[in-house]
């Protein structure tokens, strides 16, 4: 499990019961090699605008989806790299449901079989009626092949 | 050549190589070059419809295919083309 303060932890909900009763998402990021997360790092749910541009490949809406800009992405792992630190974590929000991992967090997130991003984990935030539920940690376990979860709160 | 830049849950298919030459006027030649050298690729990065997957970015030169011309996005000798796995999900 990653070590992630409080006040991190604090954020990351604030952020999802702000953007209530669609799905919030973003990144934790923290120093090479090491299990601790030292910033918070919120991004748009673009969702709703790709949808806008190919509703065909986007059906849903960002009440039950999230999808991070792709040019944002590139951008928060580059700059990670550059300044030697790693995406730790991606978190997103699930409005009025359970904290899982879903089947379409799980597909998008190991479409091969094997994550594609080795090493980091998925926070999923529980968020019903605008109020927080719980949080889950969803982390790969190779032995597994599978997420396993770590309830966080 | 275009360099191309390929994700490392697909490394297994290119040798472990993080980077591969791949030749093409455009995406879509490009990435038919890359699944003759690496048989198998194709199926990854298509679905059972011939699309490529929505949840895979393709750039040509860090710019999303999708804001260009998508699969007949033109390539020339030198341009990068990078595989990038999408982070999206929901219930």
């Amino acid at each position: 499990m990653l070590t992630i303060c409080q006040e991190i932890l604090d954020q990351v909900v604030a952020h999802a019961v702000k953007h209530y009763s669609d799905e919030a998402c973003g990144f934790l990021i923290g120093e090479k090699g090491q299990a601790s997360v030292t910033e918070f790092l919120p991004v748009k749910n673009v969702y709703d605008e790709m949808r806008a541009k190919y509703p065909e490949t986007y059906p849903r809406t960002a009440k039950t989806a999230y999808l991070i800009d792709p040019r944002e992405q590139q951008r928060v792992f580059d700059e990670a790299e550059r300044n030697g630190q790693e995406v730790k974590a991606i978190y997103h929000s699930h409005t009025d449901h359970d904290a899982y991992f879903s089947q379409e967090d799980r597909l998008v997130a190991a479409p091969w079989g094997e994550p594609n991003y080795p090493g980091v984990s998925y926070l999923v935030v529980s968020v019903w009626d605008g109020k927080l539920k719980e949080v889950n940690e969803f982390s790969w376990d190779a032995t597994k092949n599978d997420f396993v979860e770590n309830k966080r709160i | 050549m275009a360099k191309v830049r390929i994700p490392t849950p697909l490394q297994k298919l290119t040798q472990n190589q993080g980077e591969v030459a791949a030749a093409g006027a455009t995406l879509k030649d490009v990435l038919d070059d890359l699944n003759k050298q690496f048989p198998g690729i194709r199926e990854r990065l298509y679905d059972e419809k011939g699309a490529l997957r929505r949840f895979v970015n393709f750039y040509v030169n860090n710019e999303d295919i999708r804001f260009l011309n998508g699969e007949t996005t033109p390539v020339k000798d030198g341009d990068e083309v990078s595989i990038v796995p999408a982070i999206a999900g929901g219930l």
